[in-house]
């Protein structure tokens, strides 16, 4: 009887394990690339929320309409994060060969954008006449645009499944030694910042630096919604919360977050 | 010996539903999470080895929205507050009653509320909405000290009003846990 009710408890634990949320994968350290920059490695347009939002600025409340116009790029903030990462780990641009016509570009944007998003791969992707990803999104905006997945790949990612469960303090804290992991690796990492069961803020962003006090721990993000301004994602170590800078659709306040692309799980 | 293997089954999973706080249950917690946080210092005096400090708290939800202000009262040891390696969440702090008198010198909050006579003063540091996230305690008697953080003050309690409804948010979770449990390898899966 003991036997089996250790059986049963044996084979549960791996359940257990995976929605605790506690299987975090570890990617490889990338030492031959100089740390991630804003705004060279990052898109020259930006993913725009299908939704006009408009917040009041005493009750902070968030009002919605929808857009004249459906955007051109919407609902791929997770494409658009996931591609820049890939970029920053796998191309290597080289302005000083000949630009080449669209067909080659197409062909090497799908192999960048082919490989592993979860870890740092072996080869090297050679982008010929332009300085850096936000160079070759600005001037081949067209084909980039089309060939980034659509919204499929941010409503199916595949860490989707961790936003129902409650976040706890200290899991969260947990998540901001994490980042911190990440980025000593040179692996920058991508983080859901969300709000659930509210759907105020449902968002991936990637997290490229960090500045540490001894009251707080700033996350300097890349925001594939914002081209222009790199935002933050602040946790609090005392209160073990974070917080996440106001947006165009989101007034700022306390976010969950927990990192994506990573292992297998996630 | 059916009846057995079901029993087990149920108590395998609630122990599984309840270890990872459940969905519903977990939320619910969530929703009656109340933390604490200094909004405005108005009381500081220095008591043998301690600062007692008296403040103003502002009383958020989870979501950040503030729900209450309360009135606190907590003693810092003045050892600590020398320490320049501290982080936030080691730094030793005692929470006292709210009605714990007030001991010892007092000193001034601000330094333009400090005359040249007076022990010593706490210079603050304000976020820009107005809550005043750290001091530096400038007392003759002692010092110099660190910034102290006032995140380190930080409380946080659950509402009451959730505990009648743990019964029913477990309840549903025991209803959902298994379908979950289905849907998490079809989301491993086709997830990208």
């Amino acid at each position: 009887m003991r036997g089996s009710r250790g059986a049963t408890f044996q084979s549960m634990l791996p359940v257990l394990w995976l929605v605790a949320g506690c299987a975090v994968g570890s990617a490889p350290a990338t030492p031959d690339r100089s740390p991630f920059r804003f705004p060279a490695d990052t898109f020259a347009f930006a993913n725009v929320t299908l939704m006009e939002y408009e917040i009041d600025p005493v009750t902070r409340e968030v009002s919605s309409h929808p857009r004249g116009k459906p955007p051109e790029v919407t609902l791929q903030c997770g494409a658009m994060v996931r591609a820049a990462r890939q970029f920053y780990s796998v191309a290597r641009f080289d302005p000083s060969a000949p630009a080449a016509d669209a067909q080659t570009y197409e062909h090497l944007v799908r192999e960048v954008l082919d490989t592993d998003p979860r870890h740092p791969p072996n080869q090297r992707v050679v982008i010929p006449g332009y300085h850096d990803l936000r160079d070759l999104s600005g001037a081949q905006a067209p084909l980039v645009k089309a060939m980034l997945a659509g919204p499929w790949e941010t409503y199916l990612q595949r860490g989707n499944w961790r936003m129902i469960f409650p976040f706890r303090p200290e899991q969260q804290e947990r998540v901001a030694g994490q980042l911190l992991d990440g980025l000593a690796r040179g692996w920058p990492p991508i983080v859901h910042v969300l709000r659930f069961p509210e759907r105020t803020i449902n968002h991936l962003v990637l997290v490229f630096d960090a500045e540490q006090s001894p009251a707080e721990i700033r996350f300097h993000v890349y925001d594939p919604n914002d081209a222009e301004r790199p935002l933050e994602l602040v946790f609090d170590r005392g209160a073990r919360i974070f917080s996440y800078s106001a947006t165009s659709f989101f007034p700022g306040g306390p976010v969950k977050a927990y990192e994506v692309y990573n292992g297998w799980l996630y | 010996m059916g009846g057995s293997t079901r029993r087990r089954t149920w108590v395998a999973l609630a122990f599984l539903m309840l270890a990872s706080e459940g969905c519903v249950t977990g939320h619910l917690l969530d929703a009656a999470l109340r933390r604490e946080q200094p909004l405005s210092y108005h009381d500081a005096l220095v008591d043998g080895d301690r600062l007692i400090l008296g403040y103003t708290a502002l009383v958020t939800n989870d979501a950040g929205r503030m729900v209450a202000r309360k009135e606190r009262r907590a003693a810092i040891s003045l050892t600590a507050l020398r320490r320049q390696d501290l982080p936030v969440e080691a730094f030793p702090v005692k929470h006292l009653a709210d009605d714990a008198p007030f001991t010892g010198r007092r000193l001034a909050i601000g330094a333009e509320d400090w005359e040249g006579g007076a022990p010593g003063y706490l210079e603050t540091e304000a976020a820009p909405d107005g809550r005043e996230i750290s001091f530096v305690l400038h007392d003759s008697g002692g010092g110099p000290y660190a910034p102290f953080y006032s995140s380190a003050l930080t409380r946080t309690s659950t509402a009451p009003w959730v505990y009648p409804l743990l019964p029913l948010g477990v309840a549903a979770d025991l209803a959902t846990f298994p379908i979950l449990l289905v849907f998490f390898p079809v989301m491993l899966l086709i997830g990208a």
